[in-house]
Protein backbone atom coordinates (compact mmCIF):
# COMPACT_ATOMS: atom_id res chain seq x y z
CA UNK A 1 0.00 0.00 0.00
CA UNK A 2 1.34 3.41 -0.95
CA UNK A 3 1.66 6.10 1.70
CA UNK A 4 -0.33 8.53 -0.45
CA UNK A 5 -2.70 7.79 -3.33
CA UNK A 6 -4.23 10.70 -5.19
CA UNK A 7 -6.71 9.94 -7.97
CA UNK A 8 -8.29 12.51 -10.28
CA UNK A 9 -8.10 15.17 -7.57
CA UNK A 10 -9.86 18.43 -8.25
CA UNK A 11 -10.14 21.43 -5.99
CA UNK A 12 -12.36 24.35 -6.85
CA UNK A 13 -12.64 27.38 -4.58
CA UNK A 14 -15.82 29.32 -3.99
CA UNK A 15 -15.96 31.78 -6.86
CA UNK A 16 -15.18 29.03 -9.33
CA UNK A 17 -11.37 29.20 -9.30
CA UNK A 18 -10.12 25.72 -10.22
CA UNK A 19 -6.81 25.41 -8.37
CA UNK A 20 -6.41 21.68 -9.07
CA UNK A 21 -7.97 20.26 -12.22
CA UNK A 22 -7.69 16.50 -12.01
CA UNK A 23 -4.31 15.16 -10.92
CA UNK A 24 -3.17 11.69 -9.89
CA UNK A 25 0.00 10.49 -8.23
CA UNK A 26 1.23 8.12 -5.55
CA UNK A 27 3.92 8.36 -2.89
CA UNK A 28 5.49 5.05 -1.89
CA UNK A 29 6.83 4.21 1.54
CA UNK A 30 10.45 5.22 1.95
CA UNK A 31 10.20 7.46 -1.07
CA UNK A 32 10.50 11.21 -1.58
CA UNK A 33 7.93 12.46 -4.07
CA UNK A 34 8.52 16.03 -5.21
CA UNK A 35 5.67 18.26 -6.31
CA UNK A 36 7.13 21.07 -8.38
CA UNK A 37 5.46 24.02 -9.95
CA UNK A 38 5.39 27.73 -10.44
CA UNK A 39 3.55 29.94 -7.95
CA UNK A 40 -0.18 29.28 -8.28
CA UNK A 41 0.34 25.88 -9.90
CA UNK A 42 -1.86 24.18 -7.29
CA UNK A 43 0.80 22.62 -5.05
CA UNK A 44 -0.42 24.01 -1.74
CA UNK A 45 -4.05 23.33 -2.66
CA UNK A 46 -3.03 19.71 -3.21
CA UNK A 47 -1.15 19.58 0.09
CA UNK A 48 -4.18 20.99 1.94
CA UNK A 49 -6.24 18.03 0.72
CA UNK A 50 -3.55 15.44 1.44
CA UNK A 51 -3.15 16.77 4.99
CA UNK A 52 -6.91 16.74 5.53
CA UNK A 53 -7.16 20.51 5.95
CA UNK A 54 -9.54 20.69 2.97
CA UNK A 55 -11.90 18.33 1.20
CA UNK A 56 -11.43 17.55 -2.48
CA UNK A 57 -14.06 18.95 -4.84
CA UNK A 58 -13.76 15.70 -6.82
CA UNK A 59 -11.53 12.65 -6.86
CA UNK A 60 -10.14 10.59 -4.01
CA UNK A 61 -7.19 10.88 -1.67
CA UNK A 62 -5.97 8.07 0.60
CA UNK A 63 -3.24 8.65 3.15
CA UNK A 64 -1.75 5.52 4.74
CA UNK A 65 -4.87 3.75 3.50
CA UNK A 66 -7.37 6.19 5.02
CA UNK A 67 -9.44 9.20 4.05
CA UNK A 68 -7.47 12.10 5.60
CA UNK A 69 -10.61 14.08 6.51
CA UNK A 70 -13.03 11.36 7.62
CA UNK A 71 -10.35 9.24 9.32
CA UNK A 72 -8.38 12.16 10.74
CA UNK A 73 -8.03 10.44 14.12
CA UNK A 74 -6.29 7.49 12.46
CA UNK A 75 -4.14 9.45 10.02
CA UNK A 76 -2.79 12.32 12.15
CA UNK A 77 -0.80 10.24 14.65
CA UNK A 78 1.15 8.83 11.70
CA UNK A 79 1.86 12.02 9.76
CA UNK A 80 4.04 15.07 10.27
CA UNK A 81 3.39 18.31 8.44
CA UNK A 82 5.33 21.48 7.72
CA UNK A 83 3.01 24.07 6.25
CA UNK A 84 4.07 26.99 4.10
CA UNK A 85 1.97 29.44 6.12
CA UNK A 86 1.38 27.78 9.50
CA UNK A 87 2.87 29.22 12.66
CA UNK A 88 3.27 28.52 16.33
CA UNK A 89 2.28 31.15 18.93
CA UNK A 90 4.97 33.85 18.82
CA UNK A 91 5.06 34.50 22.57
CA UNK A 92 5.83 30.90 23.50
CA UNK A 93 9.46 29.84 23.76
CA UNK A 94 10.81 27.06 21.57
CA UNK A 95 10.81 24.67 24.55
CA UNK A 96 7.23 25.59 25.48
CA UNK A 97 6.07 25.17 21.88
CA UNK A 98 7.57 21.71 21.65
CA UNK A 99 6.17 20.71 25.04
CA UNK A 100 2.74 21.93 23.97
CA UNK A 101 2.86 19.92 20.77
CA UNK A 102 4.33 16.88 22.42
CA UNK A 103 1.45 16.85 24.90
CA UNK A 104 -1.02 16.43 22.04
CA UNK A 105 0.73 13.42 20.52
CA UNK A 106 0.03 9.74 21.00
CA UNK A 107 3.65 8.65 20.61
CA UNK A 108 5.98 11.57 21.06
CA UNK A 109 9.72 11.45 20.72
CA UNK A 110 11.57 13.15 23.57
CA UNK A 111 11.65 16.83 22.62
CA UNK A 112 15.39 16.98 23.39
CA UNK A 113 15.93 14.44 20.61
CA UNK A 114 14.28 16.51 17.88
CA UNK A 115 15.84 19.71 19.20
CA UNK A 116 19.23 18.14 18.65
CA UNK A 117 18.25 16.88 15.20
CA UNK A 118 17.29 20.37 14.02
CA UNK A 119 20.10 22.11 15.90
CA UNK A 120 18.08 24.42 18.10
CA UNK A 121 19.65 23.56 21.46
CA UNK A 122 20.83 27.13 21.93
CA UNK A 123 17.40 28.61 21.21
CA UNK A 124 15.19 26.69 23.61
CA UNK A 125 14.44 29.70 25.80
CA UNK A 126 13.95 32.12 22.91
CA UNK A 127 10.40 33.10 21.98
CA UNK A 128 9.29 31.92 18.57
CA UNK A 129 8.69 35.50 17.43
CA UNK A 130 12.31 36.41 18.17
CA UNK A 131 13.68 33.70 15.85
CA UNK A 132 14.90 34.28 12.32
CA UNK A 133 12.87 32.86 9.44
CA UNK A 134 15.23 29.92 9.11
CA UNK A 135 15.11 29.15 12.83
CA UNK A 136 11.31 29.22 12.79
CA UNK A 137 11.39 26.76 9.93
CA UNK A 138 13.54 24.49 12.04
CA UNK A 139 11.05 24.68 14.92
CA UNK A 140 8.35 23.75 12.41
CA UNK A 141 10.40 20.77 11.32
CA UNK A 142 11.00 19.73 14.91
CA UNK A 143 7.25 19.81 15.54
CA UNK A 144 6.63 17.70 12.44
CA UNK A 145 9.18 15.12 13.60
CA UNK A 146 7.95 14.85 17.20
CA UNK A 147 5.27 12.27 16.40
CA UNK A 148 7.57 9.74 14.67
CA UNK A 149 5.74 10.18 11.36
CA UNK A 150 5.42 7.48 8.72
CA UNK A 151 4.54 10.21 6.24
CA UNK A 152 6.10 13.66 6.24
CA UNK A 153 4.42 16.40 4.21
CA UNK A 154 6.79 19.29 3.62
CA UNK A 155 5.31 22.35 1.93
CA UNK A 156 8.25 24.56 0.85
CA UNK A 157 10.32 23.41 3.86
CA UNK A 158 13.48 25.37 3.11
CA UNK A 159 11.99 28.71 2.17
CA UNK A 160 13.94 31.38 4.02
CA UNK A 161 16.80 29.07 5.00
CA UNK A 162 20.42 29.87 4.24
CA UNK A 163 22.40 27.45 2.09
CA UNK A 164 23.96 25.66 5.05
CA UNK A 165 20.62 25.14 6.83
CA UNK A 166 19.00 24.03 3.59
CA UNK A 167 21.59 21.33 3.10
CA UNK A 168 21.15 20.27 6.71
CA UNK A 169 17.40 19.86 6.11
CA UNK A 170 18.13 17.81 3.02
CA UNK A 171 20.40 15.57 5.06
CA UNK A 172 17.70 15.18 7.67
CA UNK A 173 15.08 14.27 5.07
CA UNK A 174 17.39 11.68 3.54
CA UNK A 175 18.02 10.21 6.97
CA UNK A 176 14.27 9.92 7.62
CA UNK A 177 13.71 8.31 4.24
CA UNK A 178 16.43 5.78 4.97
CA UNK A 179 14.43 4.87 8.08
CA UNK A 180 11.36 4.24 5.88
CA UNK A 181 9.52 7.55 6.13
CA UNK A 182 7.59 8.60 3.02
CA UNK A 183 7.95 12.26 2.09
CA UNK A 184 5.69 14.45 -0.01
CA UNK A 185 7.76 17.53 -0.78
CA UNK A 186 6.53 20.66 -2.53
CA UNK A 187 9.13 23.13 -3.60
CA UNK A 188 9.90 25.66 -6.26
CA UNK A 189 13.63 25.13 -5.74
CA UNK A 190 14.62 22.85 -8.62
CA UNK A 191 17.95 22.08 -6.97
CA UNK A 192 16.08 20.83 -3.91
CA UNK A 193 13.80 18.64 -5.98
CA UNK A 194 16.78 17.19 -7.86
CA UNK A 195 18.67 16.57 -4.63
CA UNK A 196 15.87 14.85 -2.75
CA UNK A 197 13.18 13.45 -5.02
CA UNK A 198 13.06 9.82 -6.05
CA UNK A 199 10.15 10.71 -8.30
CA UNK A 200 8.44 14.00 -8.99
CA UNK A 201 5.57 15.68 -10.76
CA UNK A 202 5.66 19.10 -12.33
CA UNK A 203 2.38 20.95 -11.86
CA UNK A 204 1.27 23.83 -14.01
CA UNK A 205 -2.07 25.55 -13.76
CA UNK A 206 -3.66 22.81 -11.70
CA UNK A 207 -2.51 19.91 -13.88
CA UNK A 208 0.45 17.53 -13.85
CA UNK A 209 2.53 18.46 -16.88
CA UNK A 210 5.15 15.72 -16.34
CA UNK A 211 5.72 12.92 -13.87
CA UNK A 212 8.30 10.22 -13.18
CA UNK A 213 11.90 9.93 -12.07
CA UNK A 214 14.14 12.87 -12.85
CA UNK A 215 15.55 10.90 -15.82
CA UNK A 216 11.99 10.26 -17.07
CA UNK A 217 11.07 13.92 -16.82
CA UNK A 218 14.31 15.14 -18.37
CA UNK A 219 14.18 12.56 -21.18
CA UNK A 220 12.80 14.11 -24.32
CA UNK A 221 14.11 17.53 -23.37
CA UNK A 222 17.14 18.70 -25.29
CA UNK A 223 20.56 19.84 -24.22
CA UNK A 224 21.75 23.29 -25.22
CA UNK A 225 24.96 24.84 -26.53
CA UNK A 226 24.98 28.62 -26.44
CA UNK A 227 27.39 31.51 -27.11
CA UNK A 228 27.24 35.22 -27.83
CA UNK A 229 25.40 36.05 -31.05
CA UNK A 230 28.16 38.46 -32.07
CA UNK A 231 30.31 35.44 -33.00
CA UNK A 232 27.88 34.39 -35.71
CA UNK A 233 25.92 31.18 -36.19
CA UNK A 234 26.64 27.95 -38.09
CA UNK A 235 24.54 26.73 -40.98
CA UNK A 236 22.40 23.63 -40.45
CA UNK A 237 24.84 21.63 -42.59
CA UNK A 238 27.65 22.36 -40.11
CA UNK A 239 25.76 20.63 -37.29
CA UNK A 240 24.50 17.21 -36.37
CA UNK A 241 21.33 16.18 -38.20
CA UNK A 242 18.30 17.03 -36.06
CA UNK A 243 19.95 19.90 -34.19
CA UNK A 244 18.24 23.28 -34.31
CA UNK A 245 19.87 26.70 -34.23
CA UNK A 246 18.08 29.81 -33.05
CA UNK A 247 19.11 33.26 -31.92
CA UNK A 248 17.64 33.85 -28.52
CA UNK A 249 18.17 37.51 -27.67
CA UNK A 250 21.93 38.02 -27.58
CA UNK A 251 22.77 34.32 -27.77
CA UNK A 252 22.98 31.68 -30.42
CA UNK A 253 21.33 28.52 -29.07
CA UNK A 254 21.85 25.05 -30.52
CA UNK A 255 19.40 22.45 -29.18
CA UNK A 256 20.46 18.84 -29.49
CA UNK A 257 19.88 15.28 -28.34
CA UNK A 258 23.60 14.48 -28.58
CA UNK A 259 25.49 17.09 -26.60
CA UNK A 260 29.04 15.79 -26.97
CA UNK A 261 28.80 15.15 -30.72
CA UNK A 262 27.14 18.50 -31.41
CA UNK A 263 29.69 20.34 -29.28
CA UNK A 264 32.47 18.80 -31.38
CA UNK A 265 30.69 19.97 -34.55
CA UNK A 266 30.27 23.49 -33.19
CA UNK A 267 33.95 23.69 -32.18
CA UNK A 268 35.01 22.36 -35.60
CA UNK A 269 32.87 25.02 -37.28
CA UNK A 270 34.36 27.74 -35.07
CA UNK A 271 37.94 26.54 -35.87
CA UNK A 272 37.13 26.56 -39.58
CA UNK A 273 35.83 30.12 -39.26
CA UNK A 274 38.72 31.05 -36.99
CA UNK A 275 36.02 32.42 -34.69
CA UNK A 276 36.07 32.74 -30.90
CA UNK A 277 32.80 31.84 -29.16
CA UNK A 278 32.42 34.26 -26.22
CA UNK A 279 30.38 32.89 -23.31
CA UNK A 280 30.34 29.37 -24.69
CA UNK A 281 28.24 27.03 -22.53
CA UNK A 282 27.21 23.41 -22.96
CA UNK A 283 24.13 22.78 -20.80
CA UNK A 284 22.96 19.18 -20.50
CA UNK A 285 19.22 18.57 -20.30
CA UNK A 286 18.25 19.07 -16.67
CA UNK A 287 15.22 19.42 -14.50
CA UNK A 288 15.51 23.17 -14.88
CA UNK A 289 15.49 23.07 -18.68
CA UNK A 290 12.65 20.54 -18.64
CA UNK A 291 10.69 22.64 -16.15
CA UNK A 292 11.12 25.86 -18.08
CA UNK A 293 10.32 24.16 -21.35
CA UNK A 294 7.15 22.57 -19.94
CA UNK A 295 6.02 25.84 -18.42
CA UNK A 296 6.63 27.67 -21.68
CA UNK A 297 4.82 24.99 -23.70
CA UNK A 298 1.80 25.04 -21.39
CA UNK A 299 1.80 28.83 -21.41
CA UNK A 300 1.79 28.87 -25.20
CA UNK A 301 -1.00 26.27 -25.29
CA UNK B 1 21.76 22.31 10.75
CA UNK B 2 24.42 24.49 12.29
CA UNK B 3 24.80 22.96 15.71
CA UNK B 4 25.74 24.63 18.95
CA UNK B 5 26.57 22.78 22.09
CA UNK B 6 25.25 25.38 24.57
CA UNK B 7 22.06 24.03 26.08
CA UNK B 8 19.97 26.35 28.23
CA UNK B 9 17.02 24.10 28.94
CA UNK B 10 16.67 20.36 29.00
CA UNK B 11 13.29 19.18 27.83
CA UNK B 12 12.33 15.55 27.70
CA UNK B 13 9.07 13.84 27.11
CA UNK B 14 8.32 10.26 27.92
CA UNK B 15 6.35 8.51 25.19
CA UNK B 16 2.80 7.97 26.40
CA UNK B 17 0.68 4.89 25.76
CA UNK B 18 -1.69 5.11 22.84
CA UNK B 19 -4.65 6.72 24.54
CA UNK B 20 -6.68 7.04 21.40
CA UNK B 21 -6.36 3.53 20.14
CA UNK B 22 -6.59 1.50 23.32
CA UNK B 23 -8.74 1.61 26.35
CA UNK B 24 -12.01 2.37 24.57
CA UNK B 25 -14.11 5.36 25.55
CA UNK B 26 -12.25 6.05 28.77
CA UNK B 27 -8.92 5.98 26.94
CA UNK B 28 -10.22 8.31 24.25
CA UNK B 29 -11.57 10.70 26.88
CA UNK B 30 -8.27 10.67 28.76
CA UNK B 31 -6.40 11.30 25.51
CA UNK B 32 -8.75 14.12 24.62
CA UNK B 33 -8.40 15.74 28.04
CA UNK B 34 -4.61 15.42 27.85
CA UNK B 35 -4.45 17.09 24.43
CA UNK B 36 -6.84 19.84 25.48
CA UNK B 37 -4.92 20.50 28.68
CA UNK B 38 -1.63 20.61 26.82
CA UNK B 39 -2.94 23.30 24.47
CA UNK B 40 -4.80 25.12 27.26
CA UNK B 41 -1.68 25.26 29.41
CA UNK B 42 0.09 27.03 26.54
CA UNK B 43 -2.83 29.47 26.27
CA UNK B 44 -2.64 30.14 30.01
CA UNK B 45 1.08 30.87 29.63
CA UNK B 46 0.29 33.31 26.85
CA UNK B 47 -2.36 34.95 29.02
CA UNK B 48 0.13 35.31 31.86
CA UNK B 49 2.52 37.10 29.48
CA UNK B 50 -0.19 39.50 28.30
CA UNK B 51 0.27 42.28 30.86
CA UNK B 52 -2.81 44.24 29.78
CA UNK B 53 -5.14 41.29 30.11
CA UNK B 54 -3.61 40.21 33.39
CA UNK B 55 -3.96 43.72 34.82
CA UNK B 56 -7.63 43.79 33.88
CA UNK B 57 -8.16 40.33 35.33
CA UNK B 58 -6.55 41.33 38.62
CA UNK B 59 -7.93 44.86 38.96
CA UNK B 60 -11.47 44.18 37.83
CA UNK B 61 -12.56 42.43 41.06
CA UNK B 62 -11.17 45.33 43.13
CA UNK B 63 -12.99 47.88 40.98
CA UNK B 64 -16.25 45.97 41.06
CA UNK B 65 -16.15 45.56 44.85
CA UNK B 66 -15.47 49.30 45.11
CA UNK B 67 -18.43 50.01 42.82
CA UNK B 68 -20.72 47.68 44.77
CA UNK B 69 -19.79 49.37 48.04
CA UNK B 70 -21.38 52.60 46.76
CA UNK B 71 -24.74 50.94 45.99
CA UNK B 72 -27.17 51.55 48.81
CA UNK B 73 -28.64 48.40 50.31
CA UNK B 74 -26.36 45.99 48.49
CA UNK B 75 -25.56 44.23 51.76
CA UNK B 76 -29.21 43.69 52.62
CA UNK B 77 -29.87 41.22 49.84
CA UNK B 78 -32.89 41.93 47.65
CA UNK B 79 -32.91 43.93 44.39
CA UNK B 80 -29.67 45.86 44.89
CA UNK B 81 -27.68 42.70 45.58
CA UNK B 82 -29.34 40.90 42.69
CA UNK B 83 -28.53 43.81 40.37
CA UNK B 84 -24.93 43.89 41.56
CA UNK B 85 -24.32 40.19 41.06
CA UNK B 86 -26.09 40.13 37.71
CA UNK B 87 -24.02 43.10 36.53
CA UNK B 88 -20.86 41.38 37.62
CA UNK B 89 -21.57 38.07 35.91
CA UNK B 90 -22.87 39.84 32.80
CA UNK B 91 -19.67 41.90 32.55
CA UNK B 92 -17.50 38.85 32.99
CA UNK B 93 -19.34 36.86 30.33
CA UNK B 94 -19.34 39.70 27.81
CA UNK B 95 -15.93 41.25 28.32
CA UNK B 96 -13.83 38.40 29.66
CA UNK B 97 -15.33 35.36 27.90
CA UNK B 98 -16.90 36.77 24.74
CA UNK B 99 -14.44 39.52 23.86
CA UNK B 100 -11.30 37.68 24.92
CA UNK B 101 -12.19 34.45 23.11
CA UNK B 102 -13.20 36.45 20.03
CA UNK B 103 -9.99 38.48 19.86
CA UNK B 104 -7.82 35.47 20.69
CA UNK B 105 -9.46 33.34 17.99
CA UNK B 106 -9.01 36.02 15.34
CA UNK B 107 -5.41 36.71 16.37
CA UNK B 108 -4.47 33.01 16.35
CA UNK B 109 -6.19 32.48 13.01
CA UNK B 110 -4.49 35.43 11.32
CA UNK B 111 -1.09 34.36 12.71
CA UNK B 112 -1.63 30.92 11.11
CA UNK B 113 -1.56 29.23 14.52
CA UNK B 114 -4.98 27.58 14.22
CA UNK B 115 -4.09 26.13 10.84
CA UNK B 116 -0.82 24.78 12.26
CA UNK B 117 -2.54 23.22 15.25
CA UNK B 118 -5.02 21.54 12.91
CA UNK B 119 -2.21 19.55 11.31
CA UNK B 120 -1.63 17.77 14.61
CA UNK B 121 -3.56 15.15 16.53
CA UNK B 122 -5.79 17.55 18.47
CA UNK B 123 -9.35 17.65 17.18
CA UNK B 124 -11.08 20.88 16.18
CA UNK B 125 -13.15 20.80 19.37
CA UNK B 126 -10.04 20.30 21.51
CA UNK B 127 -8.24 23.22 19.86
CA UNK B 128 -11.17 25.59 20.33
CA UNK B 129 -11.87 24.42 23.88
CA UNK B 130 -8.25 25.06 24.81
CA UNK B 131 -8.51 28.53 23.27
CA UNK B 132 -11.39 29.37 25.62
CA UNK B 133 -9.95 27.86 28.79
CA UNK B 134 -8.06 30.95 30.06
CA UNK B 135 -11.07 33.24 29.68
CA UNK B 136 -13.41 30.74 31.29
CA UNK B 137 -10.93 30.09 34.12
CA UNK B 138 -10.56 33.82 34.79
CA UNK B 139 -14.34 34.22 34.81
CA UNK B 140 -14.88 31.37 37.26
CA UNK B 141 -12.08 32.53 39.56
CA UNK B 142 -13.31 36.13 39.48
CA UNK B 143 -16.86 35.04 40.27
CA UNK B 144 -15.69 33.02 43.27
CA UNK B 145 -13.30 35.74 44.47
CA UNK B 146 -15.98 38.42 44.16
CA UNK B 147 -18.53 36.35 46.02
CA UNK B 148 -16.05 35.69 48.85
CA UNK B 149 -14.51 39.15 49.02
CA UNK B 150 -17.88 40.86 48.47
CA UNK B 151 -19.33 38.90 51.34
CA UNK B 152 -16.42 39.69 53.66
CA UNK B 153 -15.99 43.37 52.78
CA UNK B 154 -19.44 44.73 51.89
CA UNK B 155 -21.74 42.01 53.22
CA UNK B 156 -22.79 40.95 49.71
CA UNK B 157 -25.00 37.90 50.28
CA UNK B 158 -23.40 34.58 49.35
CA UNK B 159 -25.13 32.42 46.72
CA UNK B 160 -27.95 30.42 48.30
CA UNK B 161 -27.75 27.69 45.68
CA UNK B 162 -24.10 27.67 44.57
CA UNK B 163 -24.57 24.74 42.18
CA UNK B 164 -27.32 26.50 40.24
CA UNK B 165 -25.21 29.63 40.24
CA UNK B 166 -22.19 27.73 38.93
CA UNK B 167 -24.33 26.00 36.30
CA UNK B 168 -25.56 29.40 35.15
CA UNK B 169 -22.05 30.78 34.83
CA UNK B 170 -20.81 27.64 33.05
CA UNK B 171 -23.64 27.56 30.52
CA UNK B 172 -23.04 31.28 30.02
CA UNK B 173 -19.39 30.53 29.26
CA UNK B 174 -20.43 27.99 26.62
CA UNK B 175 -23.01 30.36 25.11
CA UNK B 176 -20.58 33.27 24.83
CA UNK B 177 -17.66 31.11 23.69
CA UNK B 178 -19.87 29.84 20.85
CA UNK B 179 -20.96 33.37 19.97
CA UNK B 180 -17.35 34.57 20.09
CA UNK B 181 -16.23 31.87 17.64
CA UNK B 182 -19.14 32.63 15.31
CA UNK B 183 -18.25 36.32 15.44
CA UNK B 184 -14.60 35.43 14.75
CA UNK B 185 -15.64 33.82 11.49
CA UNK B 186 -17.23 37.12 10.46
CA UNK B 187 -14.21 39.19 11.58
CA UNK B 188 -11.57 39.78 8.93
CA UNK B 189 -8.92 41.30 11.17
CA UNK B 190 -8.16 41.80 14.83
CA UNK B 191 -9.00 45.49 14.42
CA UNK B 192 -12.44 44.71 12.98
CA UNK B 193 -13.34 42.80 16.16
CA UNK B 194 -14.22 46.13 17.79
CA UNK B 195 -17.02 46.53 15.26
CA UNK B 196 -18.13 42.93 14.71
CA UNK B 197 -18.56 42.39 18.46
CA UNK B 198 -20.99 45.29 18.85
CA UNK B 199 -24.22 43.56 17.71
CA UNK B 200 -23.79 40.66 20.16
CA UNK B 201 -22.80 42.96 23.03
CA UNK B 202 -25.69 45.38 22.30
CA UNK B 203 -28.32 42.64 22.02
CA UNK B 204 -27.02 40.92 25.15
CA UNK B 205 -26.92 44.13 27.21
CA UNK B 206 -30.34 45.40 26.09
CA UNK B 207 -31.90 41.93 26.33
CA UNK B 208 -30.65 41.50 29.89
CA UNK B 209 -32.19 44.81 30.91
CA UNK B 210 -28.83 46.39 31.66
CA UNK B 211 -29.40 49.34 29.32
CA UNK B 212 -33.14 49.87 29.86
CA UNK B 213 -35.08 48.07 32.60
CA UNK B 214 -37.20 45.41 30.93
CA UNK B 215 -40.24 46.67 32.86
CA UNK B 216 -40.10 49.84 30.78
CA UNK B 217 -40.12 48.00 27.46
CA UNK B 218 -43.35 47.22 25.61
CA UNK B 219 -44.63 43.77 26.57
CA UNK B 220 -43.75 42.28 23.17
CA UNK B 221 -40.16 43.51 23.29
CA UNK B 222 -39.78 42.42 26.89
CA UNK B 223 -40.93 38.97 25.85
CA UNK B 224 -38.37 38.89 23.02
CA UNK B 225 -35.66 39.99 25.45
CA UNK B 226 -36.19 36.80 27.42
CA UNK B 227 -34.81 34.90 24.45
CA UNK B 228 -31.63 36.93 24.00
CA UNK B 229 -28.41 35.15 25.06
CA UNK B 230 -27.53 36.89 28.32
CA UNK B 231 -31.03 37.14 29.79
CA UNK B 232 -31.60 33.44 30.56
CA UNK B 233 -28.03 33.01 31.82
CA UNK B 234 -28.45 35.83 34.32
CA UNK B 235 -31.85 34.38 35.23
CA UNK B 236 -30.13 31.15 36.26
CA UNK B 237 -27.37 32.98 38.15
CA UNK B 238 -29.90 35.20 39.91
CA UNK B 239 -32.03 32.21 40.91
CA UNK B 240 -28.95 30.47 42.27
CA UNK B 241 -27.66 33.54 44.08
CA UNK B 242 -30.93 34.50 45.74
CA UNK B 243 -32.13 30.94 46.22
CA UNK B 244 -35.48 32.07 44.85
CA UNK B 245 -36.36 29.97 41.81
CA UNK B 246 -39.67 31.80 41.59
CA UNK B 247 -37.72 34.94 40.68
CA UNK B 248 -37.06 33.41 37.30
CA UNK B 249 -38.56 30.59 35.41
CA UNK B 250 -35.50 28.38 35.86
CA UNK B 251 -36.68 25.70 33.47
CA UNK B 252 -37.39 28.18 30.68
CA UNK B 253 -34.14 30.05 31.30
CA UNK B 254 -32.17 26.81 31.25
CA UNK B 255 -33.84 25.68 28.02
CA UNK B 256 -33.19 29.00 26.27
CA UNK B 257 -29.59 29.15 27.45
CA UNK B 258 -28.90 25.57 26.37
CA UNK B 259 -30.55 26.28 23.01
CA UNK B 260 -28.19 29.26 22.50
CA UNK B 261 -25.24 27.06 23.43
CA UNK B 262 -26.25 24.33 20.97
CA UNK B 263 -26.97 26.76 18.13
CA UNK B 264 -23.62 28.47 18.69
CA UNK B 265 -21.68 25.21 18.75
CA UNK B 266 -23.48 23.92 15.64
CA UNK B 267 -22.67 27.15 13.80
CA UNK B 268 -19.02 26.90 14.82
CA UNK B 269 -18.85 23.29 13.67
CA UNK B 270 -20.33 24.16 10.30
CA UNK B 271 -18.80 27.54 9.54
CA UNK B 272 -15.72 28.28 11.64
CA UNK B 273 -12.88 29.69 9.59
CA UNK B 274 -9.48 28.18 10.40
CA UNK B 275 -7.15 29.66 7.81
CA UNK B 276 -5.91 33.25 7.67
CA UNK B 277 -7.62 35.64 5.27
CA UNK B 278 -4.82 36.45 2.81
Amino acid sequence: MDAVEVRDLQRTYSGGVRAVRGISFTVGRGEVFGLLGTNGAGKTSTVDVVTGLARPSAGTVRVLGHDPVRDRRLVRPRTGVVLQSGNLPGDLTVAESLQMWSGTLTRSRPTAEVVEVVGLQHKLDATVKSLSGGERRRVDLAVALLGRPELLVLDEPTTGLDAQSRRAVWGLVRHLVDEGTAVLLTTHHLEEAEELSDRLAIMHRGLVAAEGTISDVVAGHRSEIRWAASAGRPAAADLDPGDTVTVDGRHVVVRTDHLQRSLSRVLAWADAQDAALPGLQAVPASLETAFLELAATEEAA
Amino acid sequence: MPTTTTTTTTTTTTPRPTATTSGGTRGRLAGSLHRTWSLARAELLLLRRNKTLMSIALLMPVGVIGLFSTIEGVGDGGDAAALATASLVGMLLLFVVYYTVLSTAVARREEGVLQRLRTGEASDAEILTALAVPAVAVTLVQTVVLAAVGSAVIDLPLPQDPLLCLAGVLVGCVVFTGLALVTATASKTLESVQITSLPVIAVAVVGAGAAVPLDLLPAGLARVAEYTPLNPVLGLVDAGWTGDPSGADVGRAAAVAVAWALVGLAAVRARFRWSPRV
